[in-house]
């Protein structure tokens, strides 16, 4: 029985190695016929994260300069108001 | 009162008229029925025959007077209970040991009937598991949940998850081993096969080969299967500590590149057309594997692919365990084929981890980018506990080097090849004299 099983090993390792095997093999070659497509996906996603990185960045920076006028105004109006 | 009285005549008529009239059309032999049916044995009887009916005194006095029906099965609540403890309070794969320790203690009461024909935990076994549906339903949910972006971007970290699987044939001849020289255990091929399984870390592939090729042996092998699995952090530290020394251990890999999704959705029809052609017989595995991955990644069908990587797995996850629960019955639990397959069990576990480390290594030798050898042993599937383990170990290491990612290369490579290694068992059959 034990001989048994060793037959088995061996034909059960080499069909899951040739099975991996093969899998890596075709994922190569899956990887040269689908690369370009992956790479403009790739360049079109870091594109749409860059703008929204900007769009992020210039809200923050408009707030700001929204925050700064209205305490100008605020303050002008304070400071007329004390000369009336 | 005269009203009443009325009443009371005519619903006495109404009575008797009805009975008279079953009666007649009933016959004599219902006659005795019905007395039968409205009649009680002497209350000493009828004491006699409570007690008897209650499980404390079919637990004491077991009709078939073996063991394993009265003491044994109060083992078999006992092992059940110990299983809920370890689901809820030590958290070991809570979602399927809760479920199964529950199934243990119901299958254990005596006289209720539940794992005999009419019983519900029968016909779940019968319809889920002995048919192979609820292991394989289970699998198109872990493929829902896979994402092989890892592998696919380092394809030959797949070759890993190919070397875990002699963890699987090891252990087969363990079985074989034993039988050879421990009386009182007696294993054939199937059975060494099933018991093998248990290497491959992989819950719904251990029960779907077990259930195909040894139903008697199905509890103790998923009991083990699981438990194991949940002890993944404890079992593989060590072996991956003996066999790496501390620079390679801190072999940082070069980053994984983008993989498009066209390339994600490409895959499983590749690794189904590969089974198609290779091994059909992985089919039902690798098949159902792959369609939970394709809807997971084509975008197309996100109910589907939410569905069965939430509710439908969550469903027959309960009825899977309730299931395998019923299996635990005394007369196959508590035999030493049982600590037979405990200890090949946990064997198959660390010649598993091993084999990964040892091949990653080996590769180390022919190839200018090198592997950190800790991911190596997390091809023996147990999706994601073994990555994790790798990750735990490279920070413990260098606390920057983080191997997740990369460790789930061989992870998921590991779920593949113990499905391809449960179709080469399942061909056994076939390669009999």
């Amino acid at each position: 029985m034990i001989v048994a099983g060793l037959k088995l090993t061996l034909l059960g390792m080499t069909v899951v190695f040739l099975f991996l095997l093969v899998l890596t093999l075709l994922i190569k070659i899956s990887f040269r016929f689908l690369s370009a497509g992956s790479a403009r996906e790739l360049a079109e996603m870091e594109a749409t994260e860059l703008n929204k990185k900007k769009r992020s960045f210039f809200r923050a920076e408009d707030d700001v300069l929204v925050a700064v006028i209205s305490a100008a105004i605020a303050a002008h109006r304070a400071r007329t108001r004390i000369v009336r | 009162m005269i009203q009443n009285k009325k009443f009371a005549i005519g619903f006495a008529i109404v009575v008797s008229v009805s009975i008279i009239s079953a009666m007649a059309l009933a016959g004599t032999p219902s006659s005795g029925e019905a007395a039968s049916r409205n009649e009680l044995a002497p209350m000493g009887t009828m004491i006699a025959e409570f007690v008897k009916s209650t499980g404390l005194f079919a637990y004491l006095f077991p009709v078939s007077d073996k063991w394993t029906e009265g003491v044994g099965r109060m083992l078999m609540v006992g092992i059940g209970l110990l299983m809920l403890y370890l689901a809820i309070g030590k958290r070991f794969e809570p979602l399927l040991l809760l479920p199964m320790g529950f199934g243990c203690i119901l299958a254990n009461i005596p006289l209720s009937g539940i794992t005999e024909p009419g019983g519900i935990i029968y016909y779940i076994y019968e319809i889920g598991i002995k048919t192979g549906v609820f292991p394989l339903l289970v699998f198109m949910g872990v493929g829902a949940m896979t994402d092989f972006g890892p592998m696919i971007a380092n394809p030959k970290t797949a070759l890993l998850g190919a070397a875990a699987q002699f963890g699987i044939f090891s252990t087969l001849i363990g079985a074989l081993v034993l039988t050879e020289i421990v009386p009182g255990i007696n294993f054939d091929l199937f059975d060494a096969a099933s018991i093998g399984i248990i290497g491959g870390a992989d819950g719904p592939t251990a029960i779907f080969l077990a259930s195909q090729l040894s139903p008697d042996l199905l509890g103790a092998i998923a009991v083990a299967a699981y438990s194991y699995m949940a002890l993944v952090p404890i079992i593989q530290p060590p072996i991956m500590r003996a066999l790496t020394s501390s620079d390679e251990r801190k072999i940082r890999m070069t980053q994984l590149r983008y993989v498009g999704k066209v390339e994600k959705i490409v895959f499983p029809l590749i690794a189904l057309g590969l089974c198609m052609f290779l091994l059909p017989s992985a089919a039902p595995l690798i098949g159902f594997f792959m369609f939970g991955n394709l809807m997971r990644e084509c975008g197309v069908v996100d109910r589907l692919s939410k569905t069965t990587q939430n509710s439908l797995i969550n469903i027959v996850t309960i009825f899977l365990g309730l299931g395998v629960g019923s299996r635990l019955s005394a007369e196959k639990f508590l035999s030493l084929e049982t600590l037979g397959i405990l200890f090949l069990g946990v064997i198959a576990f660390c010649i598993g981890t091993a084999s990964g480390i040892l091949m990653a290594k080996l590769m180390n030798q022919f190839s200018n980018n090198k592997i950190n050898p800790l991911i190596g042993s997390a091809g023996v599937s147990a999706v994601p506990m073994a990555a994790r383990v790798s990750q735990k170990m490279g920070i413990e290491e260098d606390p920057e080097n983080m191997l997740l990612m990369f460790a789930m290369g061989p992870n998921v490579a590991g779920v593949i090849g113990s499905a391809v290694t449960a179709g080469v068992l399942l061909t056994l059959k076939n390669l009999m004299v």
